[in-house]
């Protein structure tokens, strides 16, 4: 029982990382119609960005802000080099291009760190707490907390502030929105600094339970996918409560087949959510767009 | 005899009606234009008839045969073909190559006889191309069938599409506003066009903003507006109704304050 | 059927076997003729995704998952029922060929987005299982000391393909069928109808092609290509291990692939070859070649999407039209001032 417990609340923190990024792709999706393939490494980038500072002397706190700060840079930038040029070409350009970069950083950030993973040692993974029969260190506590934060904070931006109901006005209709005397161009940087920065502190909170690695991004931003697409591409609630299912679907699952099918469990929902509902629970038509334009 | 029978057709998008219960019967070996002001239901009738929309309610049938709920690629070998408002031209192939991709649904060899060129297989690709040609030349494009379908003028690629919607063999074609963006000679050309197209025995369906197109080819026009049929008879009695000047003018909307 | 044209590009088909074929008499090295094997086989690779993803717009991230289960197969089939490598080609082709219309049948409705990650996800689960499924696949070791192909005797002729030398050979035969096959299924009306699929397949539905049955049939040929080259693959290395098939080879496939040119045969080959030197070149530093690709595909998709074989049908369109409008016509592809 206690075992089970144990893999629940694994999964639960697990979860809230998932729905970070989840939220992540979900957002950039809603504006451009885009899935940021690389979006894992805007992850990996604010860890190792954390790491290094904290290497360098940097204590802990500064780093890790500056690490989120790093992490959305690299999206902001991600879009303004490579995506934005882009933006009138075929979808399929836009994948591959996509897929270039995230294989660009991943590889050049081995070149630049090298490959053994480093650690970073925080605190809070010392100290716990003892819920029922489970013991719970205090980072993996941070974890659910900011990501809970961070969900809050988002739907409240959202919705109250100018900038927040530009970018749902952009989401529903980008031309219309336009027209009214939005400025688009400014919606969508900052739509991929909030995705990105929401990445980026997934990176940073995780770090310290997991290590920090050039590739940490692939599998994180694949499962990041798969639960942003489970909720339903374009619903952000839907990101939040899929990634936190699937994080307790993953532990769950490792505890009950072997651990190096692991990754597999993520795998296989996003294959059958493809197959069965690719709208997700919350979302909208995934089957092939050019139905539409007839 | 009705060849295209449409009853109570309904099409909504959302919170949105396209087509609110339309009836349509289109005579075979007639002309029939659909006019209506933007917005009015004419594309989505196209969409829903063609098979790439599915109607909320009402039925579709084709001498017979219920096209609703069916494929496109279903509807389209029982016999019919569209072409498109945006011009929907395989670009990057030549005019003969979309013309014989269009022959499609006239062959049946399959794949593994293709590999080995058997005889069977080689009699239908010499028959489909011989068919592509034909339908070039009746649109008036043989000489430039190697040229690339993207680099030909606009007039020359309006014609293509509907040369490509003739090679597969069409009992009905639907054509979504073939004139638009053409000179008044073109016009004028391709009324012809779809005279002759007539007279082969192919039954020809039109969206048209051209009134002197509408007029001079229909034996019959539709007008539609926010979805729903308001006038259906021949030119003169159409051309005529106080509903459809009304819906034209839009005098219903919000006016001019 | 013979014009001018045709038989010029069959003159050139036929000197590009001939010099092929007379390659491995001029390479000494044994380095040099592994290169050689090896750009062979993952031309043939290359020739499959091309198929497989180029001609039915369903571009996989998934590939090498198809290229191992050809390999693995065979591997598996080899070593544990004695079984010769010869009969383990066409269980290999099938094998992938069977997971291909699988994949197929399944992704064909989804968008391009979704199916690159379904496909991703299909590829890293097989490969997860290559690893995890230490009974049948070896695990991380994977399948070592696989025999060489057995010798083949036509009466009293033998032909032996043991050594790079003699593997060149059945590679090159296993290249010039593909391409036939290749041809044969493009120039056809199928072939069309997956062109047009590509191109608009909104269109090619109101034209009458069934979406489901080519874009399956289409990818599964393509994946049965690539389980021979799998088959082909493990047999060259001697070994089957799930390193070999991970995303960053379905990554360096897309790569050829995209440098050659979808939807061209040269292309697929020159991309091919090129890609495998390169990566050769730059065996030392495995992390740079990693770099240089993913910066390749993004310079790429902006500046060249239809790759080097784009490029040179681009050059030679410009070519043709100086020339033409040097001897006083009109170049393709000019607008005519009539309106017939």
């Amino acid at each position: 029982m206690a075992v089970i417990l144990a893999q629940l609340a694994n999964g639960v923190v697990l979860g809230s990382i998932y729905a970070l990024m989840a939220i992540g792709y979900t957002m950039v999706w809603n504006v451009l119609a885009f899935i940021n393939w690389a979006h894992g490494e805007v992850y990996m980038m604010a860890a190792f960005v954390t790491v290094t500072l904290y290497g360098a002397g940097v204590s802990l706190l500064p780093a890790a802000l500056l690490g989120v700060a790093g992490g959305t840079l690299t999206g902001v930038l991600m879009e303004r080099i490579a995506y934005r040029p882009m933006r009138q070409a075929p979808k399929l350009n836009l994948l591959i291009g996509a897929l270039g970069i995230s294989i660009f950083l991943r590889n050049a950030a081995q070149l630049v760190w090298g490959p053994s993973p480093r650690r970073l040692p925080s605190p809070l993974l010392d100290r716990g707490v003892d819920i029922g029969v489970v013991h719970v260190s205090l980072q993996q506590v941070l974890i659910l907390a900011v990501g809970l934060l961070a969900m809050v904070l988002l739907q409240l931006f959202v919705r109250r502030t100018t900038l927040g109901r530009a970018m749902r006005a952009a989401a529903e209709d980008m031309e219309t929105a336009s027209l009214m005397g939005i400025n688009t161009e400014r919606v969508i940087v900052a739509t991929f600094a909030i995705g990105s920065a929401l990445g980026g502190v997934a990176g940073v909170l995780i770090a310290p339970l997991y290590l920090v690695y050039p590739t940490m991004g692939v599998l994180a931003g694949l499962k990041g996918f798969t639960a942003s697409v489970l909720g339903g591409m374009g619903s952000v609630t839907g990101a939040m409560v899929a990634g936190l299912v699937l994080g307790i679907a993953e532990s769950l699952g490792a505890g009950f087949i072997s651990s190096g099918y692991r990754d597999a469990v993520a795998m296989v929902v996003l294959l059958l959510v493809l197959l069965v509902r690719p709208e997700g629970l919350f979302g909208h038509g995934v089957v092939s767009q050019a139905r539409q334009r007839a | 005899m009705d060849l295209l029978e449409v009853r109570g057709l309904t099409k909504r998008f959302g919170g949105v009606v396209a087509l609110d219960g339309v009836d349509v019967a289109v005579p075979s070996g007639s002309i029939v234009s659909i006019i209506g002001p933007n917005g009015a239901g004419k594309t989505t009738f196209f969409n829903v008839v063609s098979g790439l929309l599915r109607p909320n309610a009402g039925t579709v049938t084709l001498a017979g045969h219920r096209l609703d709920g069916l494929r496109p690629d279903q509807i389209a070998s029982l016999g019919v073909a569209r072409t498109f408002q945006n011009l929907r031209l395989f670009g990057r192939l030549t005019a003969e190559e979309n013309v014989l991709i269009g022959a499609h649904c006239q062959g049946r060899a399959s794949l593994l006889a293709a590999l080995v060129r058997s005889p069977g297989a080689r009699e239908e690709e010499g028959r489909l191309r011989r068919r592509a040609r034909e339908a070039l030349a009746f649109v008036g494009l043989e000489r430039r069938r190697t040229h690339p379908a993207g680099s030909l003028p606009y007039g020359a690629q309006r014609r293509l599409e509907i040369a490509r919607a003739l090679a597969s063999g069409p009992r009905l074609l639907l054509l979504d506003e073939p004139t638009a963006g053409m000179t008044p000679e073109e016009s004028a050309d391709l009324m012809g066009l779809i005279e002759r197209i007539r007279r082969l025995g192919i039954t020809v369906v039109v969206i048209a903003h051209d009134m002197q197109l509408v007029r001079g080819l229909s034996d019959r026009i539709v007008a539609l507006h926010h979805g729903r049929k308001i006038a259906d008879g021949p030119p003169a009695a159409v051309m005529g109704s106080r509903e459809v000047i009304d819906a034209y003018l839009g005098s219903e909307d919000d006016a001019l304050v | 059927m013979l014009t001018g044209g045709r038989l010029a590009r069959l003159g050139a088909a036929c000197g590009a076997v001939t010099a092929a074929a007379c390659l491995p008499a001029l390479l000494r090295n044994p380095y040099a003729l592994y290169l050689a094997d090896l750009s062979l086989i993952y031309g043939l690779l290359v020739l499959g995704y091309d198929l497989a993803s180029g001609y039915t717009g369903m571009i996989s991230f998934g590939h090498a998952a198809l290229f191992g289960i050809g390999g693995y197969v065979s591997a598996i089939l080899v070593t544990h029922a004695g079984m010769s490598f010869w009969l383990t080609l066409p269980l290999g082709a099938a094998a992938a060929g069977l997971s291909g219309a699988l994949v197929g049948l399944t992704a064909h409705r989804l968008r391009e987005e979704y199916l690159a990650m379904g496909t991703l996800a299909f590829g890293t689960i097989v490969w997860l299982v290559m690893l995890n499924w230490v009974n049948v696949t070896g695990g991380p070791m994977g399948i070592p000391a696989l025999p060489p192909p057995p010798p083949v005797s036509f009466g009293p002729v033998v032909l032996r393909f043991e050594g790079y030398r003699g593997f060149y050979y059945v590679l090159l035969g296993a290249v010039v069928l593909a391409v036939l096959v290749t041809r044969h299924v493009v120039d056809s009306r199928f072939g069309r109808a997956c062109l047009a699929i590509r191109e608009d397949e909104v269109v090619a539905e109101t034209l009458g092609i069934t979406l489901r049955y080519h874009k399956t049939l289409m990818f599964a040929i393509g994946a049965a290509y690539s389980g021979v080259a799998g088959v082909l693959f493990v047999h060259l290395l001697r070994v089957a291990s799930p390193e070999s098939f991970d995303f960053s080879q379905s990554v360096t496939i897309l790569t050829m692939n995209m440098l050659g040119g979808m939807g061209s045969i040269p292309g697929a080959l020159l991309g091919a070859v090129l890609v495998t030197l390169l990566s050769e070149a730059l065996r030392a530093v495995p992390l740079y070649r990693m770099v240089l690709y993913g910066l390749l595909l993004v310079v790429m998709m902006v500046f060249f999407p239809y790759g080097l074989a784009g490029a040179a049908r681009v050059a030679a369109e410009g070519l043709r039209g100086l020339l033409s409008r040097a001897r006083g016509g009109r170049a393709v592809g000019e607008r005519a001032s009539e309106p017939f």
